[in-house]
């Protein structure tokens, strides 16, 4: 099936956005009283400090754009590139650069792995007060927002205008969390979007269609066959990453977790009520079970096994769930997650970006530039796409020899490609890290303290406003 | 040679082997039987109820450790089979191999040896001195200055990182050995420990010494030390322990590999591609390894430097 994305290009981005980079121009205010010889005088002076002007503002434009432009040196430059997660992927691309488009500008990167996307942000702030950054750095896409209004991070707006390129090829699904006020602060690295593994063997044994249920009715009544079939709950149900429970707010309850300017819960919403009183009731009738971090192992053995039926769990897990799947002799496919009321459908579109560090000189930033322009293009998004499950961040890598082949031996990239088109943002404010933890515990103790989810969802919707407006 | 053992005598009717007759002991008469049958079986049931707790309690002690062991020494999908395989088929050493493959373990052990060594040789120059003084001599503001040294033990390490890390940027001590080890070789805890043992040691020896005319360094060498020396291995052993199994800040003291330890190494054994627990737990059974050594050398120390600075 072929994929259409809603593509926002450049032209469709406010005004204001696209001229923040333009050098600002001074004018000349001239009296209205002048004889016509001095009229025309002033006309002459007025035409040559236009022409002036306009010729300094060319200058300072040319200016502008050289400083964003890389023009390689006498000595190599050394850049220092921070990773998190994926860090063999990282390295690859690293030595690849380094071996090829590197050794012609004469730029030099070194790969440093910080942790996961957590510790990673810690470094990065660490670095960033005592002035050690990074030239580029890899982190979660919600951070975005937080980095950027830190100064931490720089718009890349003027780089990409220097170099002649827009972000068109980048939108894949949705790419909020690319964007601050309406200007480029980092280039997509990796994308993962939620996605429902299902046990096709069971689904051909209880006679039901192998790639699932395509509702949430569906999803149930598929449950209620499989947890006859296994004689217990058929899915496991793991909370430990709250940005599976995200997309179930979005496709169930048609809500999101917070308002659009992230200033209060949505908590208090029908939608958000009704899908935490879904889950519990799933689990009440023993066709789920509720697990959370401290079981994460268990979860992921399940999500192999051949007595269980469903799995909401990342694309990015596509080739290990598949293989341990297959070391099991289970045949497990991925589909779309159901689709709620009226065929509504939403996934937090997850991974992570690339960033610009706001340190160094203006070459060491345009080489820097230079990198994530290439670690990000056509070929290098493909090749990352196929060598660790997450989606490619290019529309152009869809059309790669890698992406395809890929889809055609494994189907579920197509799928995980389909379901990033129904993708929403991440929060982004700088509270939400602290905000999964809160949620995670107080909806956890819902389904296992059998609290009332009318009651304890807006008592949470406050606990979340007083950390928002903290 | 064969030893002949006779046969008991079978008991009669009354229960004993002798009969009631023959024996010079006067028949136990019930009302003085039942408090026996119940003290008895009180001391049975304390026995048995001693004996499931210490089970209990090597389950839960051992039981993650004999889980460590198993999931290393296992296939991938028998660690991840459902239900848990208890035991291994075969003994393999695939994934110690494939931890040492994806990541430069030798680096990272030679780092954990080079930062845990440095602590433990930094710790013992300076916390034997300052025991020392705390416990032996009179000054203005001893006491003050020994509070300021346990409050030193109250200050979550998480407050600390920051400030740390932005003076050693600009010391330009970032990445190295000498960062990990610098905060660390002042303990609160061994000053504490160890000064507690000296203040045990009694006057008269010390005096003994000063008519002999012995330093203060012959002092602490030639008596404090010997007296100290369970404090001291236990000292050493609780800095091994903290100091070799410590993540957070080698993870954030450092941006590169190059002073960075075994612990911050091990989670990076998880690969993309496959679930691999089995691997994982190769790399944490190596990091345990000298840790398990270490402690069974010292744990007769450790109870006896416990019991004689009456730390319970």
């Amino acid at each position: 099936m072929p994929l259409s994305f809603p593509v926002r290009t450049n032209s469709q981005r406010t005004t204001s956005s696209r001229t923040t980079t333009t050098p600002s121009k001074k004018g000349t205010t001239m009296s209205s009283t002048r004889s016509s010889r001095g009229r025309a005088r002033a006309g002459v002076l007025a035409s040559i400090a236009l022409g002036s002007v306009l010729l300094s503002g060319c200058t300072a434009a040319n200016a502008d754009a050289a400083i964003y432009t890389y023009e390689p040196g006498e000595e190599t430059v050394e850049l220092e590139f921070w990773t998190a997660a994926v860090e063999d992927v990282n390295q690859e691309l690293v030595d690849m650069f380094n071996e090829t488009r590197g050794d012609e500008l004469n730029i030099h990167v070194t790969a440093n792995y910080q942790g996961d996307y957590v510790e990673t942000e810690q470094k990065v702030n660490a670095a960033a007060l005592a002035d050690t950054l990074p030239n580029m750095f890899v982190d979660e896409v919600g951070m975005t927002d937080r980095f950027a209004r830190a100064t931490t991070t720089l718009n890349l707006e003027p780089y990409m205008a220097a170099a002649g390129m827009d972000d068109a090829d980048f939108q894949m699904g949705e790419t909020d969390n690319l964007y601050v006020d309406d200007e480029m602060y980092a280039f997509p690295h990796m994308r993962s979007v939620p996605v429902m593994y299902v046990n096709q063997d069971m689904m051909r044994e209880l006679g039901l269609k192998e790639t699932g249920p395509e509702t949430f009715d569906e999803f149930e009544e598929y449950l209620e066959a499989a947890h006859d079939y296994v004689g217990g709950p058929a899915m496991i149900f793991c909370d430990y990453d709250f940005w599976v429970m995200e997309a179930l707010f979005y496709s169930y309850g048609g809500t999101a977790v917070l308002n659009d300017d992230e200033t209060a819960s949505m908590y208090e919403t029908e939608g958000a009520i009704k899908t935490v009183e879904w889950i519990a009731d799933l689990e009440d009738r023993d066709l789920i079970k509720v697990t959370g971090a401290a079981d994460v192992s268990a979860f992921f053995a399940a999500a192999g096994s051949a007595d269980t039926a469903f799995t909401f769990l990342s694309s990015g897990g596509i080739q290990s769930i598949l293989g341990l799947a297959a070391g099991n002799g289970v045949d497990v496919g991925v589909s779309l997650i159901p689709a709620g009321e009226n065929g509504q459908r939403g996934v937090s579109v997850g991974g992570s970006n690339i960033y610009l560090a706001n340190t160094g000189t203006d070459q060491e930033k345009a080489a820097a530039f230079e990198f994530m322009k290439w670690t990000s293009d056509t070929e290098q998004a493909a090749y990352s796409s196929s060598r660790t499950g997450y989606l490619p961040v290019r529309l152009s890598a869809l059309e790669t020899d890698l992406i395809k082949d890929l889809m055609e031996t494994t189907p579920g990239y197509a799928v995980a490609a389909e379901q990033i088109t129904y993708g929403k943002p991440r929060p982004m404010t700088k509270a939400y890290s602290e905000l999964e933890d809160l949620m995670t515990e107080r909806i956890h103790a819902i389904y296992f303290d059998d609290l009332d989810a009318s009651e304890a969802m807006p008592a949470l919707a406050e606990e979340v406003n007083e950390v928002l407006n903290r | 040679m064969t030893t002949t053992i006779a046969p008991p005598e079978p008991p009669t009717a009354s229960g004993s082997p002798h009969g009631a007759a023959a024996s010079p002991v006067p028949p136990t008469t019930p009302s003085t039987a039942a408090p026996n049958v119940v003290a008895l079986l009180a001391k049975v049931v304390r026995i048995l109820a001693r004996i499931i707790v210490s089970i209990l309690l090597v389950l839960v002690f051992a039981g993650p450790f004999y889980w460590m062991v198993l999931t290393a020494f296992q296939t991938a999908s028998e660690a991840l089979s459902i239900p848990p395989q208890f035991w291994v088929d075969a003994v393999r050493w695939d994934n110690f191999i494939a931890a040492f493959d994806r990541v430069n373990f030798g680096h990272f052990a030679l780092n954990s040896v080079i930062v845990t060594g440095g602590t433990l040789l930094g710790q013992f120059l300076i916390i034997v001195p300052a025991a020392y003084a705390f416990a032996r001599f009179q000054f203005k503001g001893r006491d003050v200055l020994f509070g300021v040294v346990l409050a030193t033990m109250m200050i979550p390490g998480q407050l600390i990182f920051l400030p740390v890390f932005a003076m050693y940027a600009k010391m330009g001590l970032l990445n190295t050995h000498l960062s990990l080890i610098l905060p660390f070789i002042a303990s609160g805890f061994g000053i504490f420990l160890l000064r507690q043992t000296f203040m045990r040691v009694p006057d008269s020896l010390i005096e003994a010494a000063r008519l002999d005319h012995a330093s203060e360094f012959t002092i602490i060498r030639r008596i404090m030390l010997p007296l100290a020396k369970p404090t001291i291995v236990t000292i050493g052993l609780i800095t091994f322990i903290g100091t070799w199994n410590n993540y957070f800040f080698p993870l954030v003291w450092t941006t590169t590999d190059a002073a960075r330890t075994l612990p911050v190494a091990v989670p990076r054994l998880e690969a993309l591609d496959e679930i691999a627990p089995t691997i994982v737990m190769a790399g944490n059974m190596l990091l345990v390894v000298p840790i398990l050594i270490v402690f069974l050398l010292a744990r007769r120390h450790i109870i006896s430097a416990f019991t004689y600075t009456g730390v319970k």
